[in-house]
């Protein structure tokens, strides 16, 4: 699930960059869901530009996470539900904040 | 009446307190325990909800105190997940104000489980300002909800009120 999930998101990193937007899904961790056996929960880490004011529009987190969510659910099925993480580029080249196997850059 | 302590006002204030205000890097405890308190904002306006139709007192205490995290965190899922509402006859689409709450509770419920048990979880300031956002619109969601859509944020109560076993039972074909 890992690799498709990888490849997914190497995917969804190209069509980010052919349309000029610097956000990429930089990480992404398959960890088993604790509530549901069977099931995981990815995790999928994103890099984007630091807010203009003191946070992110909440809309903007959503449609990184949709798009995250369609990616994932296609290499990964019912049996697994999507949780996005989002840094900046300064926090994400700080320890503790990559979760997971790293993603090519586009 | 329910306490003010656990309000989803009280808590989403609580969680406001918790979010440093000046520059400098924030104590990670302090970021841990808003995501933490804003999720539990989220969870006490289910609750109220679930406890809307009973009376002030013993009964409306005990209803509240019965809805488990799980067992509302698996509803919650169940709807955004499916997009639909199977506890009720016809399967009907799940209104968008409830969908939105069903995506926020779920997403916060996983944050907060890293925020309180996951070690190599290193959380960030915008994190927990995203975290305390999306609990006020979560809550903003539920509300408007009570108002659109009333039996299916009654049957979404019933449902975070079942175990597992309970929500297939009630499951409508």
């Amino acid at each position: 699930m890992v690799e498709r999930a990888i490849r997914s998101l190497q995917q969804l990193n190209e069509a980010l960059h052919s349309e000029g937007d610097s956000a990429r899904a930089r990480y992404v961790s398959v960890e088993p869901d604790y509530d549901f056996d069977g099931e995981w929960i990815v995790f999928v880490t994103w890099e984007i530009e630091p807010p203009n004011g003191d946070k992110w529009p909440l809309r903007m987190l959503d449609e990184y996470s949709r798009r995250s969510r369609e990616a994932i659910g296609d290499a990964a099925g019912d049996a697994a539900s999507t949780h996005c993480l989002f840094r900046t580029p300064e926090e994400i080249s700080e320890p503790g904040h990559q979760r997971g196997q790293q993603l090519q850059p586009a | 009446m329910a306490s003010a302590e656990l309000s989803a006002d009280g808590l989403l204030e609580a969680a406001r307190h918790l979010l440093p205000t000046g520059r400098g890097r924030p104590r990670k405890a302090r970021l841990r325990r808003a995501i933490s308190t804003a999720y539990y904002a989220v969870f006490a306006a289910l609750t109220i909800e679930a406890s809307l139709h009973y009376p002030d007192g013993a009964a409306k205490n005990a209803v509240r105190r019965l809805v488990s995290h799980t067992a509302a965190r698996a509803a919650c899922r169940d709807l955004a997940k499916s997009g639909s509402v199977r506890w009720l006859h016809g399967n009907p689409p799940c209104h968008p104000k409830l969908l939105a709450f069903a995506d926020g509770f779920d997403s916060l419920y996983v944050l907060r489980h890293l925020a309180d048990y996951d070690h190599e979880y290193s959380c960030t300031k915008l994190e927990a300002v995203a975290a305390l956002e999306r609990a006020e619109a979560a809550i903003e969601a539920l509300s408007s909800a009570r108002q659109r859509c009333p039996e299916q944020l009654d049957i979404l109560c019933v449902a975070a009120l079942a175990d597992d076993r309970g929500r297939t039972r009630i499951i409508k074909r």
